[in-house]
């Protein structure tokens, strides 16, 4: 019953056991990082990242689709929170919240329905302008969003009355089980009819075209909740910071995305959710003592470029005889064995 | 337009194709009838791919027209023509490799389904029961499970047209399915066409003469981008612009 | 009067445009992919120059610090690129990515995040009268270099038998490595040629704009556009593009600043609404 090589019976019960350690994992993270040295901060930070490679691997890793500026969503819905709550409810977390979802999906939508006529290397160029775009406008736009400096003087206020997400380990757990919500939710959309034409679409966009599928208006939804779950993690990252940077929406940002899913594998739920893990952690850590973490970030995409293209997931796959991650893997094998 | 006895499936009016001075497709008239299998044959080069790709919509044509079932489709794009009832195979292998078997005819067949764009459903049995259904006309039944780049060469052609039918056509276009097959491939690939023109229109392309001449019902030879003759396998065979330009003999 | 100054410094910004678009249109037309590296080895270019100026003069500094970037991008081809091989090209993207990074951080551990003097010799500084305007001669210096080597590229690809087989492998690779000329020797030359076109246009530029680790960031993104709107894998399309841009963001700025910088999305946004290939852009490339 169960169909495709992503999809395998195996494969599924991996998945199963990765859910249920992580769970363990969630709760004793917090305790774990303190006594390394590190902070609750940071472990929310992790699940928050998590989230956002999440949303950006159903386009790369599912749809075969690759947007080099996708931070412009994860920092747009920060903005547009923190303004939210700076101007009309002061007094709210959740409709800032709503509010910074909801906005950065539609403008997403609108350039995603301008864009995603472009193809390939083209595709590259237009998402890396648009997301210079937003940019340029959050830092230009002095009066309203302070320039480079940023937005201050955010506020984390109770969700309801009953759910206190003030204190930092509270939050950390809301943000958590956000994650899993959106770790459930693009396993069924994945799984769904529809995820499976996006996953046909990555393997042979022509054919799908020939079976009479409207492939452009799969990417473009691929596309919308795509950003949809970006923005899910930037009002997150907000709410985290109680600062909106426009550091968040610069192409390192949308680099450091690309790396996550990248050096996890992105042809599962697993890979961009280990890749948040590593990476935000190495960041914090080469941060702490030197300024030039680009030059690591740079080595890391040219190492897994070179020989772990395939990713962790990809690369532990390869003992377990079954390995779902090869499609984008070199085509030579493919071709010495036809 | 009118429909006289013989329905006709498939018509197009002085089709052309030009690439820059090539004329790829030269003022073609072609009618597919309800119910027949009719062949295009003709030297490499003659246009014969590149009138399926027009009529298909891959490529948007220089003049001419094009009618299914007497509506014109040349402005149609592909995927809505495909709806429609007219879907091709491809001459190089199109299958999506990386999935299986029965994966590759499952999404073709969920294309006619309301609930394809639903990303909130599960996968319906009765989808996967119509693919196995599918999977068993062309012999593939045995295979479902397995990776279809992991299949012989015949068996990925036979996957090609199973892909193709699974998305329910009224006139199917075959661009050269037998390319590269042994001889005993062949011999499975031969009932599955049998079977199938029972149910479907069917428009080949093939360069395999004894295959063309025992299963066509009519032949029209294509030579640099014009149809030269039209009729039954034995008018063809004794055609003698035919056997200058194309049998060579 | 003050709109024809603006027209010429337009030109003029063009041309650097154009001598960056070209490159990467070049390397994408023969390698297929983008380098994203462009911009960051326009900065390398800068420093190069600037650097050895300062042990030299300017001419040669002018001369040998394009070569320099040209050579760095020979050494990123032959050693990284080329073990990518018949890869997916999205690979070919994430390494130039990376690698701009890479380059950048080198520079500012280098020669710091600071900016670097440069001073122009004395013979192109100061003004020209041009009857109608009196107008700054370095830049009458670059707009004749860039004309000068745009020239200089036509010839090239048109004349040469190298240049040829540039050309004729941006159009059909496998046509080339059936004629038995090796693909990834075309390759490196092709990658240091368009890597020393960007490294020229650094130089050229670092007197005008100061030369400092992130000055490549700032053009990168217009290239794009000029690509966009001249049209992918058209080398006249980059040259029309590159002076519309240049003259449409130094009109702009008569009106105000802050649209110089606008004006660059607004012109993509129209490409991709009413022309999404662009003026000179062949159909089926990159679009359905």
């Amino acid at each position: 019953m169960n169909l495709g090589t992503s999809i395998t019976k195996k494969n599924a019960a991996f998945r199963v056991g990765a859910v249920i350690i992580g769970i363990f994992a969630f709760i004793m993270l917090p305790t774990l990082f303190k006594s390394i040295g590190s902070t609750m901060f940071l472990a929310t930070e992790i699940f928050i990242f998590a989230i956002f490679a999440l949303g950006f691997n159903l386009l790369l890793g599912f749809t075969g689709i690759i947007s080099f500026g996708h931070a412009a969503w994860f920092g747009l819905s920060s903005y547009a929170a923190a303004l939210f709550q700076r101007h009309v409810t002061p007094d709210s977390t959740l409709i800032p919240l709503l509010f910074g979802i909801l906005f950065t999906t539609l403008i997403g939508a609108l350039v995603g329905k301008l864009i995603i006529k472009t193809r390939g290397i083209y595709f590259a160029y237009v998402t890396i302008a648009f997301s210079q775009l937003v940019l340029f406008i959050i830092i230009r736009w002095t009066k309203l969003t302070n320039g480079e400096n940023g937005l201050g003087g955010i506020e984390r206020k109770p969700l309801f009355k009953f759910i206190d997400i003030v204190p930092e380990f509270n939050y950390y757990i809301f943000v958590v089980i956000v994650f899993i919500l959106v770790f459930i939710l693009l396993n069924i959309i994945i799984k769904s009819p529809f995820g499976r034409v996006l996953q046909a679409i990555r393997e042979n966009r022509t054919r799908a075209i020939f079976i009479g599928y409207n492939v452009r208006s799969y990417e473009l939804t691929s596309y919308i909740l795509s950003v949809f779950f970006t923005s899910v993690a930037g009002v997150l990252d907000l709410f985290l910071l109680k600062y909106a940077f426009p550091e968040s929406m610069a192409t390192t940002m949308s680099g450091e995305v690309i790396i996550m899913t990248l050096v996890g594998g992105m042809h599962n739920l697993t890979g961009p959710v280990l890749g948040a893990i590593i990476i935000t952690f190495l960041k914090d850590f080469i941060s702490s003592f030197t300024d030039r973490w680009m030059i690591f970030l740079g080595g890391i995409f040219v190492l897994f470029v070179m020989v772990f293209p395939e990713g962790i997931m990809g690369f532990f796959g390869k003992w377990g005889g079954n390995n779902p991650f090869k499609s984008l893997l070199p085509k030579r094998d493919k071709e010495s064995e036809s | 337009m009118s429909e006289t006895t013989p329905k006709i499936a498939l018509r197009s009016q002085n089709l052309k194709k030009h690439f820059g001075a090539i004329k790829a497709v030269d003022d073609v008239n072609f009618t597919l009838e309800e119910g027949t299998l009719h062949s295009i044959i003709g030297p490499n080069g003659a246009g014969k791919t590149t009138f399926f790709n027009c009529l298909t919509g891959k490529f948007p044509i220089t003049e001419g027209k094009i009618f299914f079932e007497g509506k014109e489709i040349q402005n149609i794009p592909t995927y809505k023509l495909v709806r429609l009832g007219v879907c091709r195979s491809f001459q190089i292998l199109n299958i999506f490799k990386k999935l299986t078997v029965v994966e590759n005819v499952r999404i073709a067949i969920q294309a006619r389904h309301p609930q394809r764009f639903n990303p909130f459903t599960k996968i319906d049995r009765k989808t996967s029961e119509e693919a196995e259904q599918i999977l068993e006309r062309i012999g593939l039944e045995s295979f479902k499970n397995s990776v279809s780049q992991e299949l012989s060469h015949g068996d990925q052609r036979l996957l090609e047209i199973g892909i193709t039918i699974a998305t329910a056509p009224k006139v199917l276009l075959l661009d050269e399915p037998a390319a590269g097959l042994s001889k005993q491939e062949l011999q499975k690939l031969i009932p599955v066409i049998n079977e199938l023109r029972k149910t479907m229109s069917i428009v080949l392309i093939e360069h395999d003469i004894d295959m063309v001449l025992s299963l066509s019902d009519i032949i029209s030879v294509m030579s640099f981008g014009k149809i030269i003759a039209e009729g039954c396998p034995e008018e063809i065979q004794n055609n003698e612009k035919v056997r200058k330009a194309y049998l060579g003999d | 009067m003050i709109v024809l100054s603006q027209v010429i410094n337009g030109l003029i910004l063009g041309t650097i445009y154009i001598l960056m678009a070209l490159g990467l249109s070049l390397i994408r037309g023969t390698m297929g992919i983008l380098n994203f590296a462009h911009g960051v080895l326009f900065t390398l270019g800068a420093y190069f120059t600037v650097k050895v100026a300062m042990l030299t003069n300017f001419w040669v500094g002018i001369i040998i610090g394009p070569i320099f970037v040209g050579l760095v991008g020979m050494f990123i081809q032959r050693f990284f690129m080329r073990r990518l091989q018949g890869k997916h090209e999205l690979f070919g993207l994430l390494l130039t990515f990376g690698m701009a990074y890479i380059i950048e951080d080198i520079i500012k551990i280098i020669w710091g995040v600071g900016g670097q003097p440069f001073n122009i010799p004395p013979s192109l500084s100061g003004f020209v009268n041009l009857g109608f305007l009196i107008y700054p001669t370095y830049r009458l210096f670059i707009l004749g270099v860039t004309t000068f080597l745009l020239l200089a590229l036509y010839i090239f690809l048109n004349k040469t038998k190298a240049g040829l087989i540039i050309k004729a492998g941006s159009r059909d690779l496998t046509m080339v490595s059936l004629l038995g000329i090796p693909v990834q020797k075309v390759f490196t030359l092709v990658f240091g040629l368009g890597t020393m076109l960007a490294g020229i246009a650094g130089a050229l530029a670092a007197p005008m704009w100061g030369v400092q680790p992130t000055m490549g960031n700032k053009i990168l993104i217009p290239c794009f556009v000029v690509i966009c709107l001249g049209g992918m894998g058209s080398l006249i399309g980059a040259v029309v593009g590159g002076l519309i841009i240049g003259v449409a963001v130094s009109l702009a700025i008569l009106i105000q600043p802050f649209f110089s910088d606008l004006i660059i999305y607004v012109i993509m946004a129209t490409v991709l609404l009413v022309r999404p290939r662009g003026l000179f852009g062949e159909v089926g490339e990159a679009f359905e």
